[in-house]
């Protein structure tokens, strides 16, 4: 009997071909319709001001960066302390294409036209990719952790090398033209915020159904094998060591990309932007959305950005019960975020992901309570 | 009948108190209240707060009330970004900036929106072209004050042959400001730059210094901030290196914490900048404490340079806005050609520094003055009248 | 000549802080396979403990260093009761990134403290640097190197000798056989800790009494561990000492005649990473680690 794929309560795949859909009911693809057009109107809800649209824009954006670090930690198992470094690469990348090749080769005026961005997103997540794969290579000798360390190196290499680079303006900022979008110059703050919010959006939407399908391919299955047990793995006929550097060029290259629209969005590039501290803010965003779930990925940024302003007002009430000799606000910004990871991982290491995966299973049993 | 009065009693209070109610002048402000370089930044806030309220209690702009948004960043980029957007929504006439990456970020926007903006950062390239119509400085760019200092060494140097500099700036955009103009000029001067330290978080100077002393530098000056250059001077003691070394620095290498961090190993050191100190017998001097007095600041904040820093942005802006006011409502194009009408006749002087402040349309720099101090017996003395230098022009023409 | 022995010394110094803080790192990854990314804060705390019980306190400083590791064994205790003893049992990755959530946690809780933002210096407790021929050794660098000296010296007293010792070595070697033998995991990670906590606040106070207090410069010591151990070998005591002293002398060396070739300079900062990358690609298991062994 064909299960009813409207208002089914359980898994009941029974082959190999169902058990690799993208959705496993109808209400959920549905739902996610209903959510995405959800998504395309809120720009026109009146509550919508500039603050907002920067905030839910970087959560957009921030989402692409972390849903590679997602594959290269998540599923590669794989610690990885310079994913803003790996974005930056992007950034800088997009600056200096544009720059140095595009501009002269096209003549570009002020603005750039919007078939060039189709083009430079990739190109940059390619040049991202490359470094990716570099810093990477170690995996073929090392095992473990080691590779974290190799991460971390790469960032503090990164900002010190772009420091020293007059070809970089030495990490000061590189103007990136607006762009032209078929005839509406995509400029000031008023325009900025709906164009990127809708741009990032369907960029995302690209990148989230490429890592879906990346993750039940054939490659996604051995990045799964090498992180549960490498040496299994290996005796199945997977490299475990090509398959970590695949993981890091795939991860590099959503950076990339995320780095690109970071810059045109900002319309100048900055080495500060991606710093470590921001590395380590995107792995904490990984690990509180879920580590190795997709949903996590989407789930963490726009939590902790939406976070970050509720503990700046929290701060300001608490600095009211402390002596003013102490600095509550520079306090509790590390304090919380810290306590978060922390709290996370001892209590839900599965993250925001799960919490969203029990509230799904409910309503599937809905009314019945099991 | 009587229910019917009331609501319309209440009706016309309420119209009138909106008739009558003050117009508002947004000014936002977004620095580092805390995280780096929070030190300088929570006092500048304080500054720009107190000044604000001070106007409005004195009615410096009759019919308009002055709004101060202040807002943390963190020293955050993404949070500059996020606070600046936010006062557009507010209704912001104009925009204090803090860090150098932020406002350098920021250009663009500014010219977008067509808000000025003016902060604490005086990297010069903050009003070169391109995107710099909204751009200003509030006092001379660290640029003119390194030129300053080089041309004190050549006009000083005693002996034979070029007087050797090394120069020790931060590894940002802050510190790398004055490099380029600073060889120009070294050129201009026959001053030997031996070579250009970078550093962000070193911890021990004492190789840096010995290769310099091997080099034969003579001079060391310094774009930076207070606590290395204390390192620095506490190593050089040590060394014994202070007598060989004359150690000399930009805006934020001085004042009062220098010398806690430093004890008497900042004797003698040399600092450019164009505030005046806390100490001195000056007008603006006296307003700052009688306006650090009256909204409660504690000594610290009152004797701080980084306080005077937030008053006298705010104070320039204020005054654009009286200016604006009086040639009719305060809107941001009536407020930006205001501020640029701030000369000749119009100049402003608020005290709190060497000069007066002035702006134009090829002049982005409010106070274009500046003095030389040194330390002698642990306090900061003047060592020049307020000058300008002569080399910064050559090297930097406006752009 | 004398510029390079002057180097040599400063290096020297600078190592041992390194060392001191390498050797908790390498305790805690030999007994527990744990990456400790929160090394740097605690090496602050301790240089704060000591500060706050000397200047506020006026106990003599060389009794708050002994107090303060003191105190340290029970922070290093109390952080792997809290944070650590709750994830035995779930994949190292996610215990390594609780050590980072740690990091930014302590470096919270140091802002509710003055230190935050408080920049000081130890008070004067040793007499003038000892000058002879144009060297200039610090008397504050002697004791560094043997403070690092005999922390080494117990340490290894401890492994051959001490029961406990004996028994982090066999955690080390194997876990679940010393687990059938009747040894306490538990025990000997939270002891793994309470050590690193020591060391690192006898690091504190070395590196206090050299170049103040600073809490940006003292955690940032934390990042440096990396490429000590990565060159030592993650898992040798040996390889953490001589790999701290080496990158500290590698470092003085590159401030002292690559940065006046480097434009801009600050290769002091960067090159221990690049030596890092280059051990990481040609010899991964470092000058004394183990080389791991496969056997299915």
């Amino acid at each position: 009997m064909a299960i009813n794929r409207w208002i089914q309560s359980g898994n009941y795949r029974r082959s190999y071909k169902e058990d690799q859909t993208i959705f496993a009911t109808f209400s959920e693809q549905a739902s996610l319709i209903v959510f995405l057009i959800f998504l395309a109107l809120v720009p026109h809800m009146p509550f919508m001001n500039r603050q907002l649209f920067r905030v839910v824009d970087l959560a957009f954006i921030y989402t692409i960066a972390v849903m590679g670090l997602n594959i290269v930690t998540g599923y590669a198992g794989q610690i990885n302390i310079g994913q803003a470094a790996f974005m930056g690469v992007g950034a800088y990348a997009a600056v200096t294409i544009t720059r140095d090749i595009a501009t002269p080769l096209f003549q570009f005026g002020k603005t750039l036209p919007f078939w060039y961005i189709i083009i430079l997103l990739p190109l940059s997540g390619l040049v991202a990719a490359l470094v990716g794969a570099f810093v990477g290579l170690p995996s073929y000798r090392l095992k473990h952790l080691y590779l974290a360390i190799a991460t971390l190196a790469f960032q503090i290499i990164f900002t010190w090398g772009v420091g020293h680079s007059p070809f970089l303006n030495q990490g000061g900022s590189i103007r990136i033209a607006r762009l032209d979008f078929f005839g509406t110059v995509i400029k000031g703050s008023k325009t900025i915020g709906p164009f990127f919010y809708y741009f990032a959006l369907i960029v995302l939407i690209i990148m989230a159904i490429a890592m879906r399908n990346i993750l039940r391919s054939k490659y996604g299955r051995a990045l799964i094998a090498v992180r549960d047990n490498d040496r299994a793995a290996d005796a199945m006929g997977i490299n475990p060591g090509l398959t970590k550097v695949y993981a890091f060029a795939i991860s590099g290259f959503f950076a990339g990309v995320a780095g690109a629209i970071f810059a045109l969005y900002n319309g100048s590039v900055i080495v500060e932007s991606f710093s470590l501290s921001t590395s380590i803010d995107f792995l904490a965003m990984a690990i509180v959305g879920g580590l190795g779930t997709m949903v996590g990925s989407l789930i963490g940024p726009s939590f902790m950005l939406f976070l970050d302003p509720f503990v700046e007002k929290f701060s300001g009430f608490a600095q009211t019960i402390f002596p003013s000799t102490i600095d509550v606000a520079t306090a509790m910004r590390p304090t919380i975020f810290g306590l978060i990871i922390v709290l996370f991982l001892i209590y839900e290491p599965r993250g925001l992901a799960n919490w969203w995966r029990l509230l799904r299973q409910y309503f599937w049993r809905w009314p019945f309570k099991y | 009948m009587k229910k019917l009065y009331i609501s319309l009693a209440l009706l016309a209070a309420l119209a009138l108190t909106t008739a009558f109610a003050q117009k508002e002048v947004v000014i936002g402000w977004s620095g580092a209240v805390t995280g780096p370089t929070s030190d300088a930044g929570k006092y500048v806030v304080q500054g720009i707060e107190d000044y604000c309220q001070y106007a409005n209690d004195e009615n410096l702009v009759p019919g308009y009330t002055i709004k101060c948004i202040t807002r943390d960043d963190e020293y955050n980029n993404d949070n500059t970004l996020r606070n600046f957007e936010s006062y557009l929504d507010e209704d912001m006439v104009a925009f204090i900036g803090y860090a150098t990456g932020g406002s350098l970020q920021l250009k663009v926007n500014t010219t977008e929106e067509e808000v000025p903006l003016m902060g604490s950062s005086l990297h010069i390239g903050l009003i070169d072209s391109p995107d710099n119509e909204y751009m200003f400085l509030p006092i001379t760019s660290y640029s003119e004050q390194v030129l300053s200092l080089f041309e004190w060494i050549a006009e000083n140097h005693e002996g034979d042959g070029a007087p050797k500099v090394a120069m020790f700036v931060h590894a940002s955009p802050f510190g790398r400001a004055p490099v380029e103009d600073a060889r120009l000029a070294a050129e201009i001067l026959g001053v030997e730059i031996v070579e250009v330290q970078e550093a962000t978080k070193g911890l021990d100077y004492t190789a840096m210094l010995q290769r310099w002393d091997n080099a034969g530098v003579e001079y060391m000056i310094g774009q930076h901030v207070q606590s290395p250059i204390a390192t620095i001077l506490n190593s050089a003691k040590d060394l014994g290196l202070l007598d060989k070394i004359q150690f000399m620095g930009a805006h934020y290498t001085g004042g009062t914490s220098l010398i806690t961090l430093a004890g008497d190993a900042a004797e003698n050191f040399i600092w450019s900048t164009s505030f005046y100190l806390p100490d001195e017998n000056q007008p603006g001097m006296t307003l700052q404490r009688t306006i650090g007095e009256r909204y409660g600041r504690n000594q610290d904040a009152i004797e701080e340079t980084n306080y005077t820093t937030g008053l006298l942005q705010a104070s320039i802006y204020i005054e654009a806005a009286r200016l604006a006011a009086l040639s009719g409502d305060v809107t941001k194009e009536s407020f930006y050609s205001a501020l640029l009408t701030m000369n000749g006749d119009n100049e402003f002087e608020p005290g709190f520094s060497v000069g007066p402040v002035s702006f134009s349309e090829d002049d982005h720099i409010g106070v274009d003055a500046l003095r030389l101090l040194q330390v002698q017996d642990g306090k900061f003395v003047a060592i020049t009248e307020a000058f300008n230098s002569a080399t910064f022009p050559q090297v930097h023409p406006p752009r | 000549m004398a510029y390079f022995l002057q180097l040599l010394i400063t290096g020297i110094s600078i190592g041992s802080i390194y060392a001191l803080a390498a050797l908790g790192f390498v305790l805690i990854y030999k007994s527990s396979r744990v990456i400790n990314f929160a090394q740097g804060e605690l090496i602050a705390i301790g240089a704060f403990i000591i500060y706050a019980l000397t200047v506020w306190v006026h106990i003599p400083i060389w009794i708050s260093l002994v107090i303060t590791i003191l105190i340290s064994y029970f922070i290093g205790l109390g952080i792997e009761r809290t944070f650590l003893r709750p994830m035995i049992g779930q994949p190292i990755i996610s215990v390594i990134m609780v050590t980072i959530g740690l990091a930014n946690l302590l470096s919270g809780l140091v802002f509710f403290t003055p230190f935050g933002t408080l920049p000081a210096r130890y008070p004067d407790f040793l007499p003038d640097p000892i000058r002879f021929g144009g060297l200039i050794i610090k008397w504050e660098q002697i004791v560094g190197i043997l403070i690092t000296t005999i922390f080494i010296t117990i340490l290894m007293w401890f492994f051959t000798k001490s029961t406990l010792g004996i028994s982090m070595r066999a955690v080390a070697d194997d876990q679940m056989a010393s687990l059938s033998v009747g040894v306490s995991v538990k025990k000997v990670f939270a002891l793994a800790w309470a050590t690193a906590a020591m060391s690192a606040a006898a690091a504190g106070f070395v590196v206090g009494s050299l170049f103040g207090l600073e809490f940006g410069s003292l955690t940032a010591i934390g990042l440096r561990v990396f490429p000590v151990v990565v060159l030592g070998g993650l898992d040798s005591i040996a390889g953490a000492v001589i790999g701290g002293i080496i990158i500290g002398v590698l470092e003085q060396l590159a401030t002292g005649y690559l940065d006046g070739i480097v434009p801009g300079g600050g290769t002091g900062d960067v090159f221990p990473f690049v030596v890092l990358i280059i051990i990481l690609l040609i010899k991964p298991y470092g000058l004394f680690g183990t080389v791991e062994i496969e056997r299915v």
